[in-house]
């Protein structure tokens, strides 16, 4: 025993245990702003002006979520469920038409693929930023403003950041071995049912990944909500939040506000905590396009 | 590439492979159209019209756009708030490179020893990162308050005093610069792990018998061998942060009159937020457009940069 603890102590020099302190200090630092936020949107007004600060409301309240979501004027049931529709329809479409392209520019062969798959490429470094006036007017020329249409169909084909995902399916195909196609010809399989019950199969591990960062992505958008959509009725949560800041009595009142972030966070900080393998695969596999 | 050999079954006839790739090239044109017909819609037609676009005197309401040539270029070098935006963008470009890129990779290093719980530790630097933008910017608003947010709380514990972040012209770039740390720092920390984890042992052990010190082995393996990772981060970075928008609007609206999200005095008007602007709050899309092309020629010459530099400076493994 006594040995031991003699070797442990050897272990933990100076200054190894100096870093792990910095480290876990500047956790706590990253940390910090969430439980602030969670504790101020538990408070009511006077109480969260205290200073210093508590960190533990004397009197915990709900009122301002409940505010949130009964009040006419924030409507954050209807957000989530807006938000929820833009985020299923998003992801259908990924399945459906970034799969099938990624299957195409991997595994057929057709005049003008590669020209096509350089332009799906180029997509990957021309942001939603230079576009928006250009897209503000091809949307409102369609009829497409404040509609669901116009929060959809873009990503749904794989446009602002789609094109990374068709890019790594792409790469899942094309490591899989000729042969499964070759039987499935021979056995009579045309293009389309080779590729829904041969290949498809094979990559259910990659789109397991994709449908994450797809979601993080959709849930967390703001930029494009923002450029098409301006009738509360079809707001998506980050406009709802966007919101308040065009409301000046609204800008100062921190539990609400704090609150209406809680309801922001909360379901993409659930879905990390279940799924962060995923999370960090994706992001690994960003760095490597 | 080699991919458009196809494998042809013993005794199948000649008719029958033409025919089998006809219905190959059909299908190929099938499962990629739509994607290709999206792109072309939404991100390769608006590049052009948005050139087009900023050849007119042309408001967001208005029907008869102007043509006025190069009339919107003329005009924006000669604004000082486009000039201050894409000055402040820089500064702001700067700052995320020169202090978040080297913190993360600092991290990374020591992140990259095994020690008790190490994984939950990297949990809390990477949470940020896949959050929603608005809402923790709305959070740093309270965060970054002058009289009671927590940072000027923390702060004086080291004895300073109270910092106006976000009305204080000078102090509200760094407060933003601040924020964006704390948002992306964890994301260039995974990218560094990740690439200090390709960097064999058999280097380290060749060193630790030569008796290289451990600063030694940080410049003389550790980073030459990471830079092609450096190399990737400080690009997407430095693409990243120049369309910076969110942030800075969410940070700076409704604090000061004008409500545009710039900032006091224009502080935090950034290139994006200046065209956003531009274009749907002064209601000048032609102008707002030529901005747009201006941000877009930056990025292309940071991507051709990329492309150029990989082929240079960086050390790939053998």
């Amino acid at each position: 025993m006594r040995y031991d603890y003699i070797k442990i102590v050897k272990k933990l020099n100076i200054g190894s245990s100096m870093i792990y302190i910095m480290l876990v200090a500047g956790a706590v630092f990253m940390i910090m702003p969430f439980l602030w936020m969670i504790s101020s949107s538990l408070k009511d007004m006077e109480s969260v002006f205290i200073f210093p600060p508590q960190w533990i409301p004397r009197k915990i309240i709900l009122n301002n979520y409940k505010q949130l979501f009964s009040s006419s004027y924030y409507n954050f049931g209807r957000y989530y469920i807006n938000t929820i529709i833009v985020v299923i329809l998003r992801l259908s479409g990924m399945f459906v038409f970034c799969s099938m392209a990624a299957y195409g520019f991997a595994r057929l062969e057709f005049p003008l693929k590669n020209i096509f798959f350089m332009i799906v490429l180029a997509t990957l470094m021309l942001p939603i930023q230079v576009l928006m006036v250009p897209l503000y007017f091809e949307m409102r020329y369609f009829r497409w403003i404040n509609t669901f249409r116009a929060l959809v169909i873009p990503q749904a084909l794989g446009c602002f950041g789609g094109a990374f995902s068709i890019f790594l399916l792409r790469q899942y195909f094309m490591a899989l071995p000729k042969d499964l196609e070759d039987a499935a010809e021979i056995d009579g399989c045309n293009v389309p049912r080779t590729f829904y019950s041969i290949m498809l199969p094979q990559v259910k591990t990659a789109y397991a990944a994709l449908a994450i960062f797809t979601f993080q992505g959709t849930w967390n958008d703001f930029v494009w909500p923002l450029i098409v959509i301006n009738n509360p009725k079809k707001y998506v949560i980050s406009l709802g939040i966007s919101m308040f800041i065009s409301d000046r009595a609204a800008l100062t009142n921190w539990p609400l506000l704090m609150a209406s972030s809680v309801l922001a966070l909360i379901p993409i900080i659930v879905v990390f905590m279940f799924f962060q393998k995923y999370f960090m695969r994706n992001l690994v596999m960003s760095g490597i396009k | 590439m080699d991919s458009d050999v196809i494998a042809v079954p013993v005794g199948s006839g000649k008719t029958k492979m033409s025919l089998r790739r006809k219905s190959e090239i059909i299908w190929g044109f099938i499962f990629v159209g739509p994607v290709v017909l999206g792109i072309l819609t939404f991100m390769a037609f608006p590049t052009f019209y948005g050139f087009y676009i900023s050849m007119f005197k042309w408001s967001i309401i208005g029907k008869h756009p102007l043509f006025i040539g190069f009339g919107n270029y003329v005009k924006l070098i000669n604004d000082p708030d486009f000039l201050k935006a894409f000055w402040n963008t820089t500064v702001y470009v700067a700052g995320i490179i020169f202090v978040c890129v080297p913190l993360s990779l600092l991290l990374a290093y020591l992140f990259n020893k095994k020690m008790p719980f190490g994984e939950t530790l990297k949990v809390a630097y990477y949470l940020p990162v896949i959050t929603m933008m608005v809402a923790v910017a709305m959070v740093w608003r309270w965060v970054l308050s002058t009289d009671y947010g927590i940072l000027n709380y923390f702060l004086g514990f080291f004895g300073i005093k109270k910092i106006a972040w976000l009305s204080d012209p000078r102090w509200a770039m760094p407060g933003l610069i601040i924020m964006s740390i704390w948002k992306g720092v964890g994301f260039n920390m995974v990218l560094f792990i990740a690439g200090l984890k390709n960097i064999p042992e058999m280097y380290y052990e060749a060193a630790d018998i030569d008796g290289a010190s451990s600063s030694r082995k940080f410049f003389q393996i550790t980073l030459p061998l990471l830079s092609p990772t450096t190399l990737f981060i400080l690009l997407t970075t430095m693409m990243n942060s120049f369309q910076i928008f969110s942030q800075a609007l969410i940070l700076f609206s409704g604090a000061s009159d004008n409500s545009t999200g710039a900032g006091p005095d224009n502080a935090c008007n950034t290139i994006v937020l200046y065209l956003y602007n531009n274009a749907f709050k002064w209601s000048s899309a032609g102008y707002a457009a030529s901005q747009a092309v201006i941000l877009f020629l930056v990025l292309v010459i940071l991507t051709v940069v990329q492309l150029k530099l990989q082929k240079r400076w960086v050390h790939y493994e053998v």
